[in-house]
């Protein structure tokens, strides 16, 4: 008998049964890592130059912004008393220079506050129209 | 004894990460990191192409990119919106951090209207009343 030696076959293949696992994996990797970024805010139209000039009349209601301390029409109020006579207001209601708001700050003021402010003027239906410091 | 042929499922796999990679949307304007102010009265805003933003330090970026000041916001502001009568198309997304003062944000919000732009001004939820 004569002895035969079988040659080993190299493997020359490279194993692509576990491709589809691995893809699978990363779909889920995606899908479970997206974040959807929701950005809030509010929309506020304000008017500039002449026509800020022409919107403005001795019975718009006016709001001062004075460090933190707030007052509408010369009374002060707190934020919740704001929202509060804002509502009264029913700016919904009303159109064109009726729906104007003046909003006049000092310089010691945040954006926090401001930001309050004219987001409430917005919710309320308001326009709001910034009024510059005099010097 | 019915076998599903599963040969195609590893295409398909790779079909759906490629759709996911691709659809992906990355944050705008992601280099200005800001403290947003809060307040209970916000609503969804929508994707707009146009950012202005004011960091901690009273910085003006206009597309993440630092300019000079309120004019400079005036000036591009106008290019934007030249031409454009929709409101949609003409609202620039407003960013400042929330301790900014008045003397470095007013000017810059009066600038976007004045340029003919209708403010988005962002900020976050909070839970007072």
């Amino acid at each position: 008998m004569v002895a035969r030696h079988r040659k080993q076959r190299r493997a020359t293949e490279i194993p692509v049964s576990s491709f589809s696992d691995i893809a699978f994996l990363l779909i889920i990797f995606f899908i479970l890592a997206t974040t959807l970024v929701q950005i809030t805010g509010v929309i506020t139209e304000i008017p500039s130059g002449e026509k800020a000039e022409s919107q403005q009349n001795d019975e718009s209601p006016n709001v001062q912004l004075q460090g933190k301390k707030i007052f509408f029409n010369e009374d002060r109020v707190d934020m919740k008393q704001f929202r509060q006579r804002l509502a009264k207001l029913n700016l919904y209601k009303k159109t064109g220079d009726d729906k104007v708001i003046l909003l006049e700050a000092s310089g010691n003021v945040t954006y926090q506050q401001y930001f309050d402010v004219m987001a409430s003027i917005s919710a309320a239906g308001g326009v709001t129209a910034i009024l510059q410091e005099e010097d | 004894m019915i076998l599903v042929p599963v040969a195609s499922m590893g295409d398909i796999a790779f079909l759906l990460i490629i759709f996911f990679m691709v659809c992906s949307r990355f944050a705008k304007d992601p280099g200005v990191p800001i403290d947003a102010p809060t307040t209970p009265e916000v609503t969804k805003l929508d994707d707009y192409p146009i950012v202005v933003a004011i960091d901690p330090k009273g910085n003006i970026f206009f597309q993440g990119k630092q300019i000079a000041g309120p004019k400079q916001v005036e000036d591009e502001v106008r290019k934007f919106v030249e031409g454009k009568t929709a409101e949609k198309t003409r609202t620039v997304l407003f960013r400042c951090d929330r301790e900014v003062g008045k003397i470095l944000f007013e000017p810059v919000i009066e600038a976007i209207a004045k340029g003919g732009g209708r403010i988005a001004a962002v900020g976050e939820k909070s839970n007072d009343k």
